[in-house]
């Protein structure tokens, strides 16, 4: 009897333990990590994100963080004194330029290696809430980077192409793309043009962009 | 499950507390020689065993032989002696071939003085070789046991009788001789027939007396005309000495006939007397027993009374007669003639001679009457306590009784098989003084040895006081003659002869004057144990709890009782030593401090002031200071393991098993440790258990605070921890 009471108070007092809301931080294993940069397209370059704050916490909710580091000049961020049975999400949160840059992995218990240390990669990548993605190619599909390009709010505008009231006075990127994000919804007009062998090329089109989802369109310069 | 397999390995590890038996040793005076445990539990048991080289039922068993050998020796002497071989024949019918029939059983069993008994004497028998008797009592069992020296008895339980803790044992030692003699006595008595009276002796000793008295008389008167008329009838005329002397000689011879017809008479009435036939038997049976020449009547040594106290009634007359007379003398000294003054003086003298004689006579008959007294005792003392003790034993209540030996004939040193010093404040200590001589002492060496030695010293002492109760030695004597010639010569011869019966009546006195030296043995004498003689245990101390824990520190001393009074004086002995011990307290609550260590790593997270982010962790090992709560109240002093059982045979796990509650010594309501502690031994003590650790939570949102809260985290930790003063005392020295 006697010793089921030292038992019970035994019990007890071990199951008190469970409440520490540091638990996953007395641990001898360490979770480090390389932060990317990548842009939203697939044909984006992956980019060392330096100089950026990493969280870390448990569970899955980025909402709120415990620990917070910062990734170095090659992006790379470590945590020590996690528990290598523990579960983890590490994420990264930041505004660039008016855009959001998100990234989160989840590390599940389990994951470390033998030398109690887990090695992640963090991919942070821009997070758009509208925009459009306009591809410009010749007329056998290729890519015309480097391409002057004006957008127009007005298509009186565009059609005069009068650079005053161009949006956008720009080129496409060395991928033959122009890429905006989270811009202003309604019908842009593109006007594009240049002189191949002497021989004039022009493309005017336009693409309607919403609240929520990226336009894509491919635009032939003719 | 693992807490519940290190309690049951703890439980399965503790071994029962086995049952003891003590050993009790006694020498042959009964002293105490070993030691004794210093506890009785309700289920031990104990051995008694007198242990000495010199005390064996050999030594009785030689000096038996011994004494029939030398019985064998006067027995052989005595019938070679003829006078009193006739005295032995005329008064007890015994002849020299019944002496020949005792003599031949002696030498039987001298040979073989074990087995039963024979016609004329006892024999020892194989149940007499245990002698030694221990006997335990206010036991519920009662233990009673008559051992050989140096024989072990059967072990005997000392589970303590009602509520009382004291127990009492005895040792008594039975004589093995005195008891054969006591045993032949019983079964010989009905032998003796009735007792003698010496009444009738006393009245033929009168009627000699009286008529030697008158022969002597008659004699001396006739004597001289026998004489006169011998020288007249060598040359006289013998008409006329016929005419002169025979109406002389006719009245001789008349009254010499009547005297010789007195004497012959008194003669046979003599031998009828002292003949005591029927004792013959008696007599036989007892003759192995003698270290008499003569064997008596009574062989022990002693009577029942040795008859009526000295008349002092004359007393008080004669004092007050002197008184007056010494006044008278003083007042008219100057009146008085020198004559006259030496006839009262005289008077005097005899007044005070007569007190002088009486007051001897007194005196002596006391001596004497306190000589037979102790013989008596001797004689009937088969048994001698040698030891009454006391022992105490855990009582009904389960109180424990620590006792404390000590020799009072060894100047009290301690006699405990283990020296404990320390007891419990539920225990009860009962110091004990043991080998203490009966009143103290002196006496007893002094009684003991005259007791001891009573026995043939007093047996020899009573010869002479038995003979102070003879008569007195009847001498009387006178010739006679008869005739003119034939009558004188007739008056010579039946003088001759009167005066040869009055001397053969002198010659019988002897029988008369051995009876009158006779007595009746004590037929009825019971056995009795001699008490007064015993050593003793004693307790010295009020036997009751005492609070702990504290110090007692004592000594002891003996102190003699006076035998007049009661008083007391003090030896002066050798000082004693001073002993002390310890009374501890059992304590349900008791401070501890230590260190405890937290396998489990506590980290928290913290913000700089740049906003940099760390993780801190706890100390693992942090100094303690807290309080233990037994579960059973607990000896702190105790030097048993924790796996070991108690002094019930309980296992200690349970008073050495706390619930604990201890700080941090630096933040104490930062770090909070719960548990249980075990005390592996009293001051060294294990812990483990939860321990709560306060802490700062937060969570953060945008880099700013988003959720904070204090509260406490638990963990599991495990410690060692002391006392506090040993703790402090740890850290003074390690520079903590």
């Amino acid at each position: 009897m006697k010793s089921i009471t030292v038992y019970i108070i035994l019990v007890a007092c071990i199951s008190l333990a469970a409440c520490n809301k540091y638990d996953s931080f007395g641990g001898e294993a360490s979770l480090t990590g390389y932060a990317f940069l990548k842009g939203a397209e697939s044909e984006d370059v992956k980019t060392p994100m330096a100089d950026q704050t990493i969280y870390l916490n448990t569970g899955n909710d980025t909402s709120t963080y415990v620990i917070a580091t910062k990734t170095d000049k090659s992006g790379y961020f470590s945590f020590n004194f996690v528990c290598e049975d523990k579960a983890y999400i590490i994420f990264t949160r930041y505004l660039k330029d008016g855009t959001e840059y998100v990234g989160a992995k989840k590390i599940e218990g389990g994951e470390f290696s033998g030398d109690k240390v887990v090695r992640t990669t963090l991919e942070v990548s821009p997070s758009y809430l509208n925009g459009m993605y306009v591809q410009f190619t010749d007329t056998l599909g290729g890519l015309l980077p480097n391409l002057p390009v004006r957008i127009y709010r007005s298509k009186v505008a565009a059609d005069v192409d009068s650079v005053k009231y161009a949006v956008y006075d720009t080129s496409t990127k060395t991928t033959g793309i122009i890429a905006l994000y989270n811009i202003n919804k309604g019908k842009y007009y593109f006007v594009g043009k240049d002189s191949i062998k002497g021989k004039a090329l022009r493309v005017f089109d336009s693409v309607e962009v919403k609240d929520n989802e990226i336009a894509r369109k491919t635009m032939q310069l003719k | 499950m693992k807490p519940l397999l290190f309690f049951a390995v703890l439980l399965y590890s503790s071994v029962g507390v086995a049952q003891q038996t003590s050993d009790i040793q006694f020498d042959r005076t009964g002293k105490i020689t070993s030691s004794l445990p210093e506890r009785f539990g309700k289920e031990d048991k104990v051995i008694f065993r007198m242990s000495d080289s010199k005390e064996s039922f050999e030594n009785y068993l030689k000096n038996y032989k011994d004494r029939l050998r030398q019985a064998i020796s006067t027995l052989t002497t005595l019938k070679d002696d003829k006078q009193k071989m006739k005295l032995l024949e005329v008064v007890y019918d015994i002849k020299g071939s019944d002496i020949d029939l005792v003599i031949a059983e002696l030498k039987t069993l001298v040979d073989a003085p074990v087995g039963n008994d024979v016609v004329y004497m006892p024999r020892f028998k194989e149940a007499d070789k245990n002698y030694i008797g221990f006997t335990l009592g206010n036991t519920a069992v009662a233990g009673a046991e008559v051992v050989a020296p140096n024989a072990n008895t059967a072990p005997m339980a000392v589970k303590p009788f009602g509520p009382d803790a004291q127990i009492n044992f005895s040792v008594t030692k039975k004589d093995p001789f005195k008891k054969l003699v006591m045993g032949w006595l019983q079964s010989t008595k009905d032998s003796y027939g009735g007792a003698i009276d010496l009444g009738p002796v006393q009245q033929v000793v009168a009627a000699i007396e009286k008529t030697a008295a008158e022969v002597g008389a008659f004699a001396g008167k006739v004597r001289p005309d026998i004489a006169r008329f011998t020288e007249e009838s060598v040359s006289g005329d013998e008409n006329a000495l016929i005419k002169k002397y025979t109406p002389l000689f006719n009245e001789i011879l008349q009254q010499t006939g009547k005297f010789q017809g007195q004497v012959d008479a008194l003669n046979k009435k003599l031998i009828t007397t002292v003949a005591l036939h029927d004792k013959k038997n008696w007599m036989l049976k007892w003759l192995w027993y003698q270290r008499n020449q003569l064997p008596a009547l009574n062989p022990l040594g002693f009577s029942e009374s040795i008859g009526a106290a000295p008349d002092t009634s004359m007393l008080e007359g004669i004092r007050t007669r002197l008184q007056v007379r010494e006044t008278f003398l003083k007042s008219n000294l100057d009146k008085l003639k020198p004559a006259q003054i030496d006839s009262v003086l005289n008077v005097i003298d005899a007044d005070k001679k007569k007190i002088n004689e009486v007051q001897k006579a007194v005196k002596k008959f006391a001596e004497n009457s306190s000589l037979n007294s102790k013989a008596a005792t001797s004689f009937s003392t088969v048994s001698t306590d040698l030891y009454n003790g006391i022992l105490y034993v855990e009582d009904k209540s389960n109180i424990y009784y620590w006792m404390r030996h000590h020799n009072a004939a060894a100047n009290y040193q301690l006699m405990n098989t283990l020296e404990t010093d320390e007891f419990l404040e539920t225990d009860k200590v009962v110091i004990l003084a043991h080998n203490l001589t009966p009143n103290e002492r002196a006496s007893l060496n002094l009684s003991f040895a005259a007791i001891t030695n009573d026995a043939s010293l007093l047996t020899d002492q009573l010869l002479p006081v038995i003979a102070t109760l003879g008569s007195a030695i009847l001498k009387t004597g006178g010739p006679g003659m008869v005739t003119l010639k034939q009558k004188a010569a007739e008056a010579d011869k039946g003088l001759r002869r009167l005066v040869a019966s009055l001397e053969e009546l002198q010659d019988n006195t002897r029988y008369l004057d051995y009876l009158l030296q006779q007595s009746n043995p004590p037929l009825d004498i019971e056995e009795r144990t001699e008490k007064s003689m015993a050593y003793h245990s004693e307790v010295t101390n009020p036997v009751k709890k005492e609070k702990g824990p504290r110090k007692a520190t004592y000594y002891l001393n003996t102190v003699v009782l006076n035998a007049q009074g009661g008083d007391s004086v003090k030896l002066d002995k050798v000082p004693t030593d001073t002993f002390s011990y310890r009374i501890n307290k059992l304590y349900r609550l008791f401070p501890m401090a230590g260190i405890a260590w937290v396998p489990q790593r506590l980290a928290s997270v913290s913000q700089d002031s740049t906003g940099k982010f760390s993780i801190n962790e706890e100390a693992a090992v942090k100094f303690v200071v807290g309080l233990k709560v037994y579960l059973r109240k607990t000896d702190i002093r105790s030097p048993k393991f924790i796996t070991a059982r108690g002094r019930d045979g309980e296992p200690l796990i349970w008073s050495r098993t706390s619930l604990t509650l201890a700080f941090d010594i630096k933040k104490p309501l930062d770090n909070i440790y719960t548990g249980v502690g075990l005390d592996l031994w009293p001051g060294f003590c294990v812990n483990f258990g939860g321990m709560f650790n306060k802490y700062n939570f937060k969570s953060y949102k945008n880099g700013q605070v988003f959720k904070e809260n204090k509260q406490y985290r638990g963990a599991f930790y495990m410690g060692v921890s002391t006392d506090l003063t040993l703790f402090a005392e740890l850290s003074k020295f390690l520079g903590f």
